[in-house]
This record gives C-alpha cells, sequence and structure tokens, in this order.
C-alpha cells in the first residue's frame, strides 16, 4: 500500500466502421491526456490504458500515468468487431496490472472500463461466456465496467456488456460529438473519481449523471 | 508539463530542506505544485498550535492536502485542544466530509463542542461531579452531534475524534485517558516504534473497545447507541495521537508510521511539527490534521528554547489557553500560528499571523489576526489586531476578517482595484457595525482592521492595482528596490482635521469596537498600483515597520527571498525581536508584465496616517537568545533576521 491507484482501461472499437472518426478520436483522447496529465493530483493517482479491438485486441497504451506519457496513442481502424478478443485482453491485461501493482506494494481500487463499440459483435453468438469471465464476482480485480454505443451498436448488447452504467446514442446526433461526448465524460470520471478517492480512501466510481446526446440504459445488476 | 495556469513566480517551500519540507517515499507531483489560494471565507490553509498543559506536551496541526492547495478549495479539517484548567487535556479532530458542500463549517462546530462540553463538565467549576473519562467522551460527542443538528441540519458531513487526558499523572505515574470516535479520524497511541490504532475497524471483541453501530459522520441517528471508545492510561514518555485520515490512512502503512514514530519519539518544535504533518508521499493528498500529546515531556527540547523564532507558544510555556469564554460566543480562541499562502493569477500572497512570547508567557490568545482570500481576477486582505483587554483572547479581530473578507468578496465585479478605496472605506465602517451588532464581541475590545484589494492581473498600464482602507494601526507598505514605503492615504479619513495632529478620541473612533453609540469611525482610504516584482505589505503593530532598523531589515529579507509557506511562517517572529503578537500579509506581483513605467502610488498626495499606533516602543525584553536552529537543518527564521540563504528560486512549482 505504498499509493493509492484507480487504474482507467479505456476498451475502443476499431472496427472499419469507425474509420471515418478515428482521427476525431485520437485527437479527444490526446486531450484528456493534457487534461489529466497536467492535473498532478489526478495523475498522481490514475493509471491509463488504452485497448483497441477489431477482429483482434491490441493493448495501444500499457496502463501508465499520465504525466509520464509523452505522447497519446492513437487508433487505426481493422477488420471485423470481436468482442471475445477484447474481453479476453482486458481480463488478462487488468489482472496482470493489478497483480504488478499489488506487487510493488500499492493499494489498487477496482478497475473502471470505458468500453466504446459503434456497431455489433462479429462474434455475436458467443462473446457471452468471455464477458462472464471478465465480470466474475470471484475474480478480485473484476472491473466496473461503463458500456457507451454509437453508430450502429444495438441498446441490448450494449446494456449486457456494462455492469455499472450504459449509454446509447440519441438519434440524429453526429458521430463526432458523440465521440466528444464520450471522451469528455471520461476525462470527468478519472477527475472526480480521484478526487473522490482524496476524500477518505472510500473510492466510487463517478460517472457523469447526464452526458450530452446519450441515453442512460439501466443495467441489470449481475 | 509545468502545472496548468502557473506564472512565472510561483515558489514553494525548498525541497532539500528538511525542516520545511519532509518526503516519505516518492513525493509526487500534487505536493510539488503551486498553492492556490482559496476563494472560501472558511479558514486558513494551515493552523498550528502548541504549549503545555500540566506535564503534558501538545502540538496541533491541521492543513490543507495538495489537492485542496492544488485546486485552490478550502481545507475541510479542524482540529484543537484546550486546557480544561491544568487538570485535563481535551482534544478534538474532526475531518469535514468532501462530497458536503461547507463540510468544514461541520468540522469546527463537532470540534468546537466537543470540547466546550468537556470543559463544562470537567471543568473546576463544573457543576456537577463528572463521571469516568470515558462518559465524558461519549458525552462529548454526543453534545457536538446535538449542536449540528441545531446549526447543521445538512446530511451527515464530519468526522470526529475526541480524546481526554489527565494532565497530571496519577499515584502510579501514569495518565488516564479516553477517547471515542465517529468515523475514520481516530486515535493512536505510540507504542514500540509505531503508532497503535486505538479505535481500530475491527469487530468488537478485541481490546477494550465497543464497536455496535457502525456510524460515520455527525449528525447521526444512531449515534445513541455506541461507538468505538478506548479508555486506558499512558505511561511517562508516551504520545497520544488523533489524527484525520488524512494522516491516519498513510499510517497503515508500515515505512510511513514508522517514519512517523520515530520523528515523535520527542515533541518537535511547531514548524517542524507541521513540515512532519505534511509530509509529500504520492497519491496521499488529503487535508491532514494531527493533535499529539506528549505525557511528561522532561527537558524541553533544545530546539525550542534556542531559537530564536520568538517562541511562540514553545514547548516550555504553559500554553494551551483555558477556553475561557462561555461558547455563546461563537469565535473560538485562536491557534498560536496561522498560515494562509498561494497564487491567485499573477499575484503570489504569504499571510501569516504568529502569537509573541508576551501572550504565550500569560497563557493568553493572539490578539490578531490575519485573512486572504482569491476572487474573481483580485485577492482580498485583512490584518487585524486588537487592544489588550486583560481577556485571554480577543473575539473581535478574527470576527473582524472574517466579516470583512465576506463583504469585501462582493466587490462590485469588474472594477479595477484602484477604484475601489472608498467602497472598501465603508467595508471597513460596516465592518465596525456589525461587530458592535453582534453581541459576539465585548464592547471594551478595540480592533485595528487594515485591508486591500489587489487586481491579480496587470492592468493595461501594466501595473497591478490596489485600494486600501484602514482605521486604526498602521499603514500598508510598498516593497520596492528592498525598501519598505509606507503607501500614503490619498483620503484623509476627516479633511477637517490636521492629519499631522494625534486623533483626538472625543472626536473620532479611531478603531472598530468600544462602547455605543460612539463617535463615528475613522476610515482612511488609498490606492495606487504595484510594478510587476513589487509587493505590497500589510502589517500588524507587532511587526514595528515604523521603526526604520526593522522595516530595513524586512524589507531585505522579502527582497531577497521568495519564502516557501512554511519558510515564511518561522521567519516572520524572527524578523523583529520583541515579544508582541505579529501578522503580516504579503502580496507579490508577478514580473511577467513589463509594467513600463507603471507610474507607481500617487506620490504627490501626502498625509499621514490617521492613527500611526505608539511609534515603535521599547524594543521590548529583546526576546529569546538568537542562535542557529539546532536540530533539524538550517532554519533562516533563527536568529538576526533571516539568516536565509539566497532562495532556491524554482524550488517549489514542478519547474
Amino acid at each position: 500500500m505504498s499509493e493509492q491507484v484507480l487504474p482507467f482501461y479505456v476498451v475502443c472499437d476499431e472496427s472499419y466502421s469507425m474509420e471515418p472518426h478515428i482521427p476525431q478520436l485520437n485527437q479527444y483522447l490526446q486531450e484528456l491526456h493534457q487534461a489529466i496529465g497536467t492535473d498532478p493530483v489526478v495523475s498522481d493517482k490514475t493509471r491509463f490504458c488504452v485497448i483497441g479491438f477489431s477482429g483482434t485486441a491490441e493493448v495501444l497504451l500499457p496502463l501508465s500515468e499520465l504525466s509520464e506519457v509523452e505522447e497519446m496513442c492513437g487508433l487505426t481502424a481493422k477488420a471485423a468487431t470481436s468482442y471475445i478478443a477484447a474481453f479476453e485482453l482486458v481480463r488478462d491485461t487488468i489482472d496482470r496490472d493489478v497483480s504488478m501493482l499489488k506487487g510493488d506494494g500499492h493499494r489498487v481500487y477496482r478497475p473502471a472500463v470505458f468500453f466504446l463499440s459503434d456497431g455489433l459483435p462479429t462474434d455475436e453468438a458467443d462473446w457471452v461466456p468471455s464477458h462472464q469471465r471478465l465480470t466474475d464476482r470471484n475474480w478480485g480485480p473484476r472491473p466496473n465496467i461503463v458500456a457507451f454505443g454509437i453508430g450502429e451498436a444495438d441498446a441490448p448488447t450494449i446494456q449486457r456488456v456494462a455492469t455499472f452504467k450504459a449509454f446509447m446514442v440519441r438519434q440524429g446526433v453526429s458521430p463526432v460529438d458523440a465521440l466528444h461526448e464520450f471522451a469528455k465524460a471520461l476525462t470527468k470520471s478519472i477527475v472526480r473519481s480521484s478526487t473522490t478517492l482524496a476524500d477518505g480512501g472510500q473510492v466510487s466510481l463517478q460517472v457523469p449523471e447526464k452526458i450530452e446526446g446519450f441515453t442512460e440504459l439501466k443495467v441489470d445488476p449481475v | 508539463m509545468a502545472g496548468a495556469g502557473t506564472g512565472d513566480l510561483p515558489w514553494g517551500d525548498p525541497p532539500d530542506q528538511a525542516r520545511y519540507v519532509r518526503v516519505i517515499g516518492k513525493p509526487g507531483r500534487a505536493a510539488q505544485a503551486p498553492w492556490r489560494l482559496g476563494g472560501d471565507l472558511g479558514w486558513p490553509d494551515t493552523l498550528l498550535d502548541a504549549g503545555r498543559v500540566g506535564a503534558l506536551t501538545v502540538r496541533v496541526a491541521s492543513t490543507r492536502g495538495p489537492s485542496h492547495r492544488f485546486y485552490g478549495t478550502v481545507r475541510e479539517d479542524a482540529a484543537q485542544a484546550v486546557d480544561i484548567d491544568g487538570r485535563y487535556l481535551a482534544a478534538a479532530v474532526a475531518d469535514g466530509a468532501g462530497s458536503v458542500t461547507g463540510s468544514g463549517h461541520a468540522a469546527q462546530i463537532a470540534v468546537r463542542y466537543a470540547l466546550h462540553r468537556l470543559h463544562q463538565r470537567l471543568g473546576r467549576r463544573a457543576a456537577t461531579e463528572h463521571g469516568g473519562l470515558v462518559q465524558e467522551v461519549q458525552d462529548a460527542i454526543g453534545q457536538a452531534d446535538q449542536a449540528l443538528r441545531r446549526q447543521w441540519q445538512g446530511p451527515p458531513a464530519t468526522t470526529l475524534v475526541v480524546a481526554v487526558l489527565s494532565a497530571l499523572p496519577d499515584a502510579e505515574g501514569r495518565y488516564p485517558f479516553a477517547a471515542a470516535r465517529v468515523g475514520d479520524s481516530s486515535a493512536y497511541r505510540r507504542a514500540g516504534g509505531g503508532f497503535v490504532d486505538l479505535l481500530p475497524e475491527a469487530p468488537a471483541g478485541e481490546g477494550p473497545q465497543v464497536h455496535t453501530t457502525r456510524t460515520e459522520g455527525l449528525p447521526s441517528p444512531v449515534l445513541a447507541r455506541g461507538l468505538p471508545l478506548v479508555a486506558g492510561a499512558l505511561e511517562r514518555d508516551e504520545v497520544l495521537l488523533l489524527a484525520s485520515d488524512g494522516l491516519g490512512t498513510p499510517l497503515r502503512i508500515e515505512e510511513v508510521n514508522a517514519e512517523v514514530a520515530r520523528w515523535w519519539r520527542r515533541p518537535p518544535d511547531p514548524v517542524e511539527f507541521l513540515a512532519q504533518v505534511q509530509f509529500r508521499r504520492k497519491s496521499f493528498d488529503d487535508d491532514r490534521s494531527a493533535v499529539a500529546v506528549w505525557t511528561s515531556a522532561g527537558a524541553p527540547p533544545p530546539a525550542a528554547a534556542a531559537r530564536g523564532v520568538a517562541v511562540v507558544g514553545s514547548s516550555h510555556l504553559p500554553r494551551v489557553h483555558p477556553q475561557a469564554r462561555p461558547f455563546a460566543h461563537q469565535e473560538p480562541p485562536p491557534p498560536d500560528q496561522v498560515l494562509d499562502a498561494g497564487r491567485a493569477g499573477d499575484l503570489e500572497v504569504r499571510a501569516a499571523s504568529v502569537r509573541g512570547a508576551r501572550h504565550g508567557r500569560e497563557a493568553l490568545a493572539r490578539h490578531e489576526s490575519v485573512g486572504v482570500i482569491g476572487v474573481a481576477g483580485q485577492v482580498v486582505a485583512v490584518v487585524a489586531q486588537g487592544t489588550p483587554t486583560g481577556a485571554s483572547f480577543h473575539a473581535g479581530c478574527g470576527y473582524a476578517v472574517r466579516e470583512c473578507l465576506a463583504m469585501a468578496k462582493a466587490a462590485p465585479p469588474g472594477v479595477p482595484a484602484a477604484e475601489l478605496a472608498g467602497w472598501l472605506a465603508g467595508v471597513v465602517a460596516r465592518t465596525d457595525e456589525r461587530l458592535a451588532g453582534s453581541g459576539e464581541v465585548p464592547p471594551g475590545e478595540q480592533t485595528a482592521l487594515l485591508v486591500a484589494v489587489v487586481d491579480s492581473a496587470p492592468g493595461a498600464a501594466g501595473g497591478y492595482g490596489f485600494a486600501l482602507a484602514r482605521a486604526g494601526g498602521p499603514p500598508a507598505y510598498r516593497l520596492s528596490g528592498a525598501k519598505l514605503v509606507p503607501v500614503p492615504d490619498t483620503a484623509p479619513p476627516d479633511a477637517a482635521s490636521p492629519d499631522t495632529a494625534p486623533p483626538v478620541a472625543a472626536v473620532a473612533r479611531v478603531r472598530l469596537g468600544g462602547p455605543r453609540p460612539g463617535p463615528p469611525l475613522r476610515v482612511a482610504s488609498g490606492h495606487g498600483q504595484l510594478a510587476g516584482g513589487e509587493a505590497l505589505v500589510l502589517a500588524s503593530e507587532g511587526m514595528r515597520l515604523a521603526d526604520p532598523e526593522v522595516a530595513d531589515r524586512v524589507a531585505a529579507y522579502l527582497d531577497r527571498s521568495e519564502p516557501g509557506p512554511l519558510e515564511f511562517l518561522d521567519a516572520l517572529p524572527g524578523l523583529v525581536r520583541d515579544e508582541a503578537d505579529r501578522s503580516a500579509v504579503v502580496v507579490w506581483a508577478g514580473d511577467r508584465a513589463p509594467a513600463p513605467g507603471a507610474e507607481a502610488a500617487a506620490p504627490a498626495e501626502t498625509g499621514t496616517p490617521p492613527a500611526a499606533g505608539p511609534p515603535a516602543a521599547d524594543p521590548a525584553a529583546a526576546g529569546p537568545a538568537s542562535g542557529p536552529a539546532p536540530g533539524a537543518g538550517p532554519a533562516p527564521g533563527g536568529g538576526p533576521g533571516p539568516a536565509a540563504g539566497p532562495p532556491a528560486a524554482d524550488a517549489g512549482g514542478e519547474r
């Protein structure tokens, strides 16, 4: 328990349908980097990881302290949308990160996953078991998942992915606006959650009540 | 990366000076970031208290953590210790919930009422025989709860830990004590080289504590049924510690616990204690409060006795002034020292008020007060000093500072400071009225008040406009080129009266307060511009800036140093070899602005201060011996003026 650490994982859909919006999303990630990286209070306590997924999944930015990251990673569009690949990699990554942090003597708070998808999974039928492994109550570091659906994403699917909160973009909201709101909500969540941490050690994930352009979906308790 | 919004001159305490900066493990960035002034009236960044009661030595500190300092938000912790007729020491620490607005106020109420209750019950004049210490502590928390219900009415807003100790050893040479808590502020005892939580979150059955209903904060609907509590007795040379979780949480780390226990084997001197309470460790950025009590101090620590720093309630003095006033008076007795500091726009601000040796010796509280806040585009600073009345403390100056700040905070928006002089004079007059109408300030008390508003960004001409108003007390000074020059009153208080003649008391009141109805209050005002690199200095009479020798010394120090907050607090007593209380606010203007020939403070207008205090009285009993500070590292505050080396220019800021 050397330091108090609150890890955030951003898990982003990089399928081809995202292609036109990826430069914008990359821009927003850089803004997030700037905002968090220059706030010493927040960056002292949070770690940030970016995972991109398409047919496969990849850690684009390993769990890092944003004030020490020189350049933010970028996403690139690829084929397919495999939720299985995403969930498996997220679980493995969290597992490894948390045991490493704990090994270093840190007190690690429950990780938060911000999941963003713009379509149906191409492995529609069989992603559920991998999701169950990620949300397994017997697995200590299971994350709180906040899921965002944009584009062609399907509300019931987004609802099932989330364990904490789920948001679906409203009709008629442009993808760029939606991504911007997503990035803003993520930044706010990181800042607020880490400032709550200052208040007494009982951290709870803070997600804005309202996110412009999105409708909140009910999340079934696991 | 540089903290966002930092300008040219964020400076902090030099990390290489152990007297001011302690680090355990990695310091983290937040603790090294520049502080921002709070915009809340609440109370200062830091309070610090020290003294003895019976055979106990006490240190109290309550400070903003790096998070509140970085964001410029107010401290939410409260802490206090009081002497109960030399027989008991009562202490309390409370921590307002970050999620509840104004919770720092709730924390203060909780501390004050709990201690008041203990004083009522355990004091010599108590109406009834008191119960066991455990019951009394429980009862005190109950009283705090009720007070919060009356005065707060919001959701549970604060933790509270209360302890009472016998100030004198019993027949076996032990010191009976009891403590209880609500929420995660707790009590610790130093044992076996570490601090042990006496009121742990553990299930019942172990140790002496009862543990039934969990209550996390006050006011609480379920308080009655039992709290974590402990009773016992300290041996000689033990330490009892009350701490908010800002300190308690890192104390759960072995490395931290061992280090703090090592520091506090013996009572450190107050400034050192403060530096230790706010040790830096990455990610631990909450406010911290601690009351530490040492049994049978043995010999006073040489550090406190030998340092030139004017003894601010050092451990060899009887201190911890009694809770002498009835609690109808909302103003609590002020702690020995307060400190506020930080940045607002291009301005870097230091404010401190320190009790002098004379009041320390007489167990009287500080009779002065300072306050400073950052508001939209401006900084408001106030210095108040009360005339001695023989009472143990002066309610008026603290009250005046708060009221004055509250009103000055509502300055007409968008008006340059230099145009606010008349308005500010009105604020001083209204503060006087409020004081009279408050019912909290005895009519015999009189208060001198000096208030300033300074723009935190340069105006068109490049200078930083300011306005001043005052009643009684010394004028403000401009620090320019290592000289302190009084800022003349541009609007004499009373054009008809010859300013050079001493004011006639029958004609006008010079200070705030006094019996009513009375003659009108004389308020002087002035305005001007600070060039980049200059500073505005507001000081109490105790700083003795009217004495040219002292003024030169202070000017030289302020000019060559960019003192970090603790360094400033530490230096203040040593700058004047006197036993009086002293208070000062220094507002440096950033030299970012080119300040082209900023035609500074209207030199034409002359005018003597309306009511300069007694000019530099006798240099008093020459204060304590000067000398190098022993113990922890170099101490610029000691001895003959500031022996501080050249300042580490970029010290505190990240870069």
